[in-house]
């Protein structure tokens, strides 16, 4: 059976609702036909106005645009018909009704939606049936009973027809010019049984009674001929369908109509009209209908099972029931802990896991490390940030069994553990402040989503909880946020916004395809960051690899059809809004005096150069000012509004023109007033997306992900392979609650995905490496678990201690796993060398952020304390200015789009590394060079490189002497001998003592380049030690955590 | 004390593969589709720029991409269409009009009214190449050239458009094709990055057009600088100069004891020679950027001293990257811009041709001049390009607007047919019509002419095999390009 397109009554293809639609037939069509058509329509255009269609309106007349849609205050219209101007009133003759003027007026506020022409091709011509010139069945005209206007048709079987109707010649096209249509609407009812069915003519031809094209049926077809069906009923009651006939059946031409009626008793049809787009139908006397009903899809369809139970799910069938063992399908279940045979190192059920599995092998895990490896691992690797000589003292002094536990609760609990969790989950969204492309603009409120995410991990907000606010933060708060809370869920929806996004695509026409780039790019990072899916592989055909089709891709992109970006979204709360205000209208109550005082001042300077520049006016223009303005006549006024410009006085010109004294006056005021008016607070906003309505515009699965070739429409749906049918989307108040149905089927314990692939890349970054090597691809090409049933217990652990990450980190933290000594075994290496079954930990490189983190904290300059906007370090000059949309910003002209690098103070920029800017188009080089990833495609694990540039950046780079001076300085000024000094650098850089060795070769390196450094004076100490600190800072040590 | 470098053990794949978050992927799907695709290229950490072994006999072995940003107009430089000059002021034919694209409205901002350039054309060379009197210097070199007067792109938009010509997609994103290149081959100088980027100013969209993409980082384009140290941070401010040796002797003893405490940790060896090669490298990129060492005739040739500064700029760095093409380096990429203008000559047109003509032409036809006389041209492909070329329409006073739907490039040098024209657009020089060609075949034909194939240089990436050219079997060579 085939399904028609239908379209459910109230669904929009162009602009405005129904009710707008509606709105205008029925409450402002009347009065512009019975008041201004006769003036201003086909026949009369008084002042070259016609308003007789939205079009005319806004090319306006003699005087301008009629309306401008949305605004009042610009609308002439609305202004001539409220009288308030003497000179222009209408109707002329009399004054509209206060409801006539509250309606234009509110269709004018409201977009002035002006429905398209339709065509009626039945509604109240009893003459119509003897059009129909065939068919064996009988007809007849109804009189009572009808749904709207006076007469219906009635139809007993089987029908009748005719496929060339005089003068019936309608155009079926996508997208309409004038005349041409696309839409059908009729109203229908069967009475007795069977089914009812209308059938359409293309060029003087039925359809083909096999393929079916251009029937449509409600109820069992037994017709023998091939339809689409509307509905598995026919209805007993009138209902109204909608047909989207170009999709259905393409570009034809309309000839004929055959209303049909096999089995049963009677049909009966009305209202058959033809439109361009549905708005166009909406505007169609429809409020006359009883209940608009079209059945939904789901009732149609019958529910589908998955892919391992149903015959008839879609994926099963494209793929032939293969590929369905993808280990990552199956939801994680909770295996017996195993029980290896030594069980004595084992700390954890985590380690009983490993243990197990090493013990097949012939391994055991390796000892714990010792302290100081322990303290500084745990440290780095949970807050970003090296521990200090202090805290590696007491630790080492802290002998209790707790120490080590205790050290791990007072890491979690710190700020810098946020700051730094955070800043893996921002790889994974492709976080930066920038727009990317040409421009590159600064977008100033992204960051505000940065540091929810911080809060997020600091407050070990529950995961779930976490991707519903990711993904539909704004469905689930009702107007304005009730505590910080609720403001962290509209930030949250920052990650909608985070993509790439080409301002300039609008310039060259190619939104289209900029929007398709950016759906596409939101798509794949849900599915990357939340689940581990590769969803960019059936964008444009069905996946190579894994069960998922390329509907499935767009089924996806559905959820987010309604999402409109927003820049402005209130996060305060009803109560600061009010507080805010209250505390803004006090200090406007003390800045009044100061304000009033200046404005006399200025005012009496604007008089002097007003007088000034008028008597350089010509003589003509003199005398048209000193009119009053009533009294200038329409060419006067034109002729002296260039001049009227240039009276306009500036603020500053008029304070130039006052003498000295008061000039200093008045500045001293403004400097007074500006101390005061600095008070005022600001309502806070954010960068996030919003819908406005329940409806979102239609997607179509596109044709090798072409957006110029739309295939078939989808509705919201997940992966077929576990769920075909469409989602189950309940709308709120505002929005489609498309969002909120994704969330909730991403953020349940029966996402196979969703615990895995959190739990995993938590402890890939514990590791190094994670339990499935890839962390965005739990599909067919990438790796499979290690340690599958680790990884699963570990999912169902997390999800049942309630999604928490600081608990799952705790349980990893404790294990012997992540405590072993990292060293490489040469007998245990040559069984594993790459420790796939974790017998010891992993040497890692720090990150860029830790590295650049850890050379602010040790040499003292960080500032911890900074959370804000994001901080500009200044970059060579050169940089910015070989960066072509920087250079535009540098020349001013950027046109105030903060294409821009506003670089901040030096010492204002020594703040932790996830609040530097991120410029897509220039990243910082520092940063940069040491893999930070680009913030373009989620990002799941970082390159590790060793290469020379990185070496040039450590050891030459301004940046990095200027932290070897600052651990100098600092040293030095502890006054400690040059011994104490090299033992204090170690202890900072390296967490521990020299030993002979070292401090061997330390003092000898530090008495040369004293000698160098002779000439130098008092200077020398502390450049030697300059230079012994940038060798410490250098070291594989130093870079690397055991 | 030095560390010899070659007591470095050389790193084995599986410790790479490790090491970067794709290789995992690469190992998983070597197993899964060993019978459908080649996996992903290993690539030793420690030397990611070891040559490796092209997949056929290559017709060239190195690149210069010079790189036209802005657009230049085809209508003015290559493309002659009598036509165009004969309709100089007339309305576009509506049979070219009503015409549709794929993306863009190339209508939308230009006027109705042809408007054809003022320069004169000539035919050059034994292949008769059209060339107008903008590039009289590039003319000489007719016989060289490959034209290809059919080239298309998908969008009209500067980034896209840029970002497609670098990397095969729209989208910022994707690896450059410098970065593909040196990955799939490696770079015959240890000493020097693979691949190198001149520029005063670069393409638009910033660094995403010479990104290493999702491919490990050391294929990243390193921008060297046309003037002053050629590589930013290559030397330590002045003062420390004098104590660099004895730093890095330090450095790297504390280094040594400290991987010897870690037997077998190859990163920490890796990190170790990092340091020498950047020594080296202080040396070498130094010497690269001395111009001055090279005879006076040849300064002369390129035109490093002319009184034009900007071309004067543009000769330094066609110069440099003769020099660095001479040392081994891959691949190389220059910007003309000097502003960030370029060719894109929306109001004027005319003012915007001659000067970028003034700029580029001399130092290009120098380039390409200086490469034969050494040897250099059979085994270098020259390949001279824009984003996308400019409407035979006119835009504001005499300018023209950007045309995705046909534009001229050339390649001149290693395994091209020389004195060759290939495709041609509409007969106002709008639309590619004869054998249009995707900037996919572009990037097809020049891998191909490296001894590359195509779909075999691959890397697995968020569960998907990337290529530069896309899905398998979706390019073609460019036809008649390859000798």
């Amino acid at each position: 059976m085939n399904l028609m397109t239908y379209i459910i009554v109230g669904m929009l293809v162009t602009g405005g609702s129904p009710s707008d639609a509606l709105y205008f037939s029925d409450a402002v069509e009347p009065v512009l036909k019975a008041k201004c058509y006769s003036c201003h329509g086909k026949d009369k255009q008084n002042g070259g106005l016609r308003l007789d269609s939205l079009k005319a309106m806004l090319k306006g007349g003699d005087t301008g645009p009629a309306i401008v849609p949305g605004n009042l205050e610009k609308s002439i219209l609305i202004d001539a018909i409220s009288f308030k101007n003497p000179k222009m009133q209408m109707p002329p003759k009399e004054k509209l009704s206060d409801k006539d003027m509250a309606a234009l007026s509110r269709w004018v506020k409201q977009g002035a939606i002006w429905p398209e022409e339709v065509s009626v091709l039945f509604d109240e011509d009893p003459n119509f049936l003897s059009k129909l010139t065939s068919g064996n069945g009988k007809s007849r005209i109804l009189n009572e009973g009808t749904p709207s206007g006076k007469i219906a048709m009635g139809i007993t079987p089987l029908q009748r027809e005719a496929p060339k109707i005089p003068n019936w010649s309608f155009p079926i096209r996508e997208n309409p010019n004038e005349g041409e249509f696309r839409y059908l609407r009729l109203a229908w009812k069967k009475i007795g049984g069977g089914s009812i069915m209308v059938e359409l003519a293309s060029n003087g031809s039925w359809p083909d009674a096999k393929v079916g094209k251009g029937r449509y049926v409600a109820g069992p077809n037994t017709t023998g001929w091939a339809s689409l069906s509307v509905s598995e009923k026919a209805p007993t009651e009138w209902t109204v369908v909608t047909m989207d006939l170009w999709k259905d059946l393409g570009d034809f031409t309309l000839t004929g109509i055959a209303p049909t009626c096999d089995r049963g008793e009677e049909a009966f049809f009305d209202s058959i009209i033809l439109g361009p787009s549905v708005a166009s139908l909406d505007g169609y006397r429809v409020e006359k209908y009883p209940v608009a009903l079209v059945a939904s899809s789901n009732a149609i369809k019958k529910n589908i099972g998955n892919a391992f139970t149903d015959p008839e799910n879609p994926i099963r069938k494209i793929f032939k029931g293969e590929r369905l063992d993808l280990w990552s399908l199956k939801a994680p279940i909770k295996s017996e802990i195993p029980k290896p045979k030594n069980d004595s190192q084992s700390l954890t059920n985590i380690d009983r896991f490993l243990i197990a599995k090493m013990e097949a092998k012939g391994l055991t895990p390796s000892p714990k490390a010792d302290k100081r490896t322990l303290i500084r691992r745990v440290t780095l690797g949970l807050t970003g940030l090296p521990p200090t000589p202090e805290e590696v003292k007491a630790f080492l002094a802290d002998n209790s069994p707790k120490a080590y536990e205790n050290l791990v609760d007072r890491l979690l609990a710190s700020q810098s553990y946020g700051e730094k969790w955070a800043s893996h989950w921002l790889d994974i969204v492709r976080y930066a402040d920038t727009n990317g492309y040409e421009r590159d603009e600064f977008k100033p409120l992204a960051w505000q989503y940065r540091n929810s995410v911080i809060r997020a991990f600091n407050s070990d907000l529950p995961y779930d909880q976490f991707i519903k606010d990711q993904l539909a933060g704004d469905e689930m708060v009702v107007a304005t946020p009730k505590d910080a809370r609720e403001a962290d869920k509209l930030l949250a929806t920052g990650f909608l916004r985070l993509g790439q996004y080409d301002s300039t695509a609008s310039i060259f026409q190619e939104e289209a395809r900029s929007r398709n780039e950016q759906m596409a790019d939101l798509v794949n990072t849900m599915g990357s960051a939340f689940m581990g899916l590769s969803l960019s592989c059936c964008q444009c055909h069905d996946h190579k690899y894994d069960p998922f089709s390329q509907d499935d891709h767009y089924r996806f992109r559905s959820f987010f059809a309604a999402i409109k970006p927003n820049d402005a979204l209130v996060i305060e709360s009803a109560k600061e809004l009010e507080l805010i205000n209250e505390h803004n209208g006090i200090i406007d109550k003390e800045a009044e005096p100061l304000k009033k005082s200046i404005e006399t001042m200025l005012d009496t300077g604007r008089q002097k150069v007003i007088a000034e520049r008028k008597s350089k006016l010509p003589q003509d223009i003199q005398a048209l000012i000193s009119l009053a303005e009533s009294a200038r006549d329409e060419a006067s006024k034109k002729k002296l509004q260039p001049f009227i410009e240039k009276l306009k006085v500036a603020d500053n010109d008029a304070k130039a023109a006052l003498a000295e004294a008061e000039k200093k006056r008045i500045e001293v005021m403004q400097k007074n007033l500006a101390e005061i008016e600095v008070k005022k607070k600001l309502a806070r906003k954010a960068m996030g997306v919003t819908e406005s309505g329940q409806s979102a515009p239609a997607t179509h699965v596109l044709f090798q992900g072409d957006h110029s070739q739309p295939k078939n429409e989808v509705q919201p749906g997940f992966l077929s392979v576990l769920y075909p049918n469409n989602a189950e989307v309940k709308p709120t108040s505002n929005s489609t609650g498309r969002r909120t149905a994704l969330a909730n089927w991403i953020a349940t314990p029966d996402n196979p995905f969703t615990a895995r692939v959190i739990v995993n890349r938590v402890w890939q970054h514990h590791f190094g490496m994670g339990i499935v090597g890839t962390p965005n691809d739990f599909g067919y090409s990438g790796s499979r678990p290690t340690h599958p049933e680790l990884l699963d217990w570990l999912s169902v652990e997390f999800v049942q201690q309630g999604w928490s990450i600081k608990k799952l980190q705790k349980m990893i933290l404790l294990s012997n796993a992540y405590q072993q000594s990292s060293f490489q075994e040469a007998k245990k290496q040559a069984i594993d060398p790459d420790n796939k079954l974790v017998w010891r930990q992993n040497i890692r490189r720090i990150d860029a952020e830790t590295l650049r983190d850890s050379l602010l904290a040790i040499s003292g300059l960080l500032n911890p304390q900074y959370s804000g906007k994001p901080i500009w370090p200044s970059i060579p000059d050169e940089l910015l200015k070989a960066q072509p949309g920087i250079l535009e910003a540098i020349k001013g002209e950027d046109g105030g789009r903060m294409q821009g690098w506003y670089a901040d103070p030096v010492d204002q920029a020594n703040v932790r590394s996830i609040y530097l800017v991120r410029k897509r188009s220039l990243p910082l080089p520092f940063l940069d060079v040491f893999d930070l990833p680009d913030g373009t495609i989620s990002c799941g694990r970082r390159d590790q490189t060793v290469v020379a540039p990185q070496a040039l950046m450590l050891l030459n780079s301004p940046e990095s002497i200027r932290y070897a001076e600052a651990l100098a300085q600092k040293v030095s000024k502890t006054k400690l001998d040059t011994k104490a000094s090299i033992e204090a650098v170690f202890a900072m850089v390296l967490n521990r003592e020299p030993d002979a060795d070292e401090l061997a070769l330390s003092l000898d390196f530090i008495k040369r380049h004293l000698e160098k450094y002779q000439s130098k004076g008092g200077m020398k100490d502390v450049l030697a030690l300059r230079d012994f600190c940038r060798t410490l800072t250098n070291l594989n040590e130093f870079a690397y955590i055991d | 004390m030095a560390i010899e470098f070659s007591s470095i053990p050389v790193t084995s794949r599986r410790d790479f593969l490790t090491r970067t978050g794709a290789g995992f992927g690469s190992v998983a799907l070597a197993g899964l589709m060993a019978q459908e695709s080649k996996a992903a290229i290993p690539i030793d950490s420690l030397k990611p720029f070891a040559e490796r072994m092209p997949h056929f006999a290559p017709k060239a072995k190195q690149v210069i991409f010079l790189f036209m940003y802005g657009g230049p107009s085809q209508v003015d430089l290559f493309d002659y269409k009598p036509d165009l000059i004969k309709l100089n002021g007339a309305k576009v034919p509506d049979s070219i009009k009503k015409q549709k694209d794929k993306v863009g409205g190339v209508f939308n901002a230009c006027k109705d009214e042809l408007m054809s350039g003022p320069w004169k054309w000539a035919q050059h060379g034994k292949s008769g190449l059209w060339v107008s009197s903008l590039l009289p210097e590039t003319a000489k070199h007719a016989d060289e050239l490959c034209v290809v007067r059919s080239m298309f792109s998908e969008s009209s938009n500067h980034a896209p458009a840029t970002y497609l010509m670098n990397t095969g997609a729209i989208l910022g994103e994707k690896p450059s094709l410098g970065s593909w290149v040196t990955y799939g081959l490696g770079s015959p100088n240890q000493n020097l990055p693979g691949y190198v980027l001149l520029f005063k100013v670069g393409g638009l969209g910033g660094s995403a057009n010479w990104s290493n993409g999702f491919l490990p980082a050391a294929f990243q384009g390193t921008h060297f600088r046309h003037e002053g140290s050629p590589v930013l941070n290559l030397h330590p401010p002045e003062e420390l100069q004098s104590v660099q040796r004895s730093t890095l002797d330090l450095i790297q003893q504390l280094n040594k004891r400290h991987a010897q405490a870690r037997p077998g940790v190859l990163d920490l060896d890796g990190r170790i020679a990092s340091y020498e090669l950047a020594y080296r490298m202080q040396s070498e990129a130094m010497e690269i950027g001395e111009l001055s060492n090279e005879t006076s005739s040849i300064q002369n040739l390129y035109g490093i001293h002319d009184k034009n500064k900007d071309k004067a700029t543009f000769a330094r760095m066609c110069l440099t990257s003769r020099r660095l093409v001479e040392k081994g380096v891959r691949f190389v990429q220059l910007y003309n811009a000097v502003d960030k203008l370029g060719w894109d000559g929306h109001g004027n047109n005319h003012e915007f041709h001659q000067r970028n003509s003034a700029q580029t032409d001399g130092p290009i036809a120098a380039l390409l001049t200086d490469l034969k006389q050494r040897g250099l041209l059979d085994s270098t492909l020259v390949v001279w390009a824009g984003e996308f070329g400019r409407t035979p329409m006119m835009q504001g006073g005499n300018g023209r607007n950007h045309n995705p739907y046909g534009f001229t490039i050339w390649m001149a040098g290693g395994g091209v047919k020389a004195g060759t024209q290939i495709g041609a657009t509409d007969e106002i020089g709008l639309r590619a019509v004869d054998k249009p060609q995707s900037v996919k075949n572009l990037h097809a034909t020049i891998l191909t002419a490296l001894g590359i194939n195509p779909d075999d240089l691959s890397f697995d990436h968020n569960g998907r095999q990337e290529r530069l050219t896309g899905v398998a079997s979706s390019w073609k060579t460019i036809p008649g390009v390859l000798a």
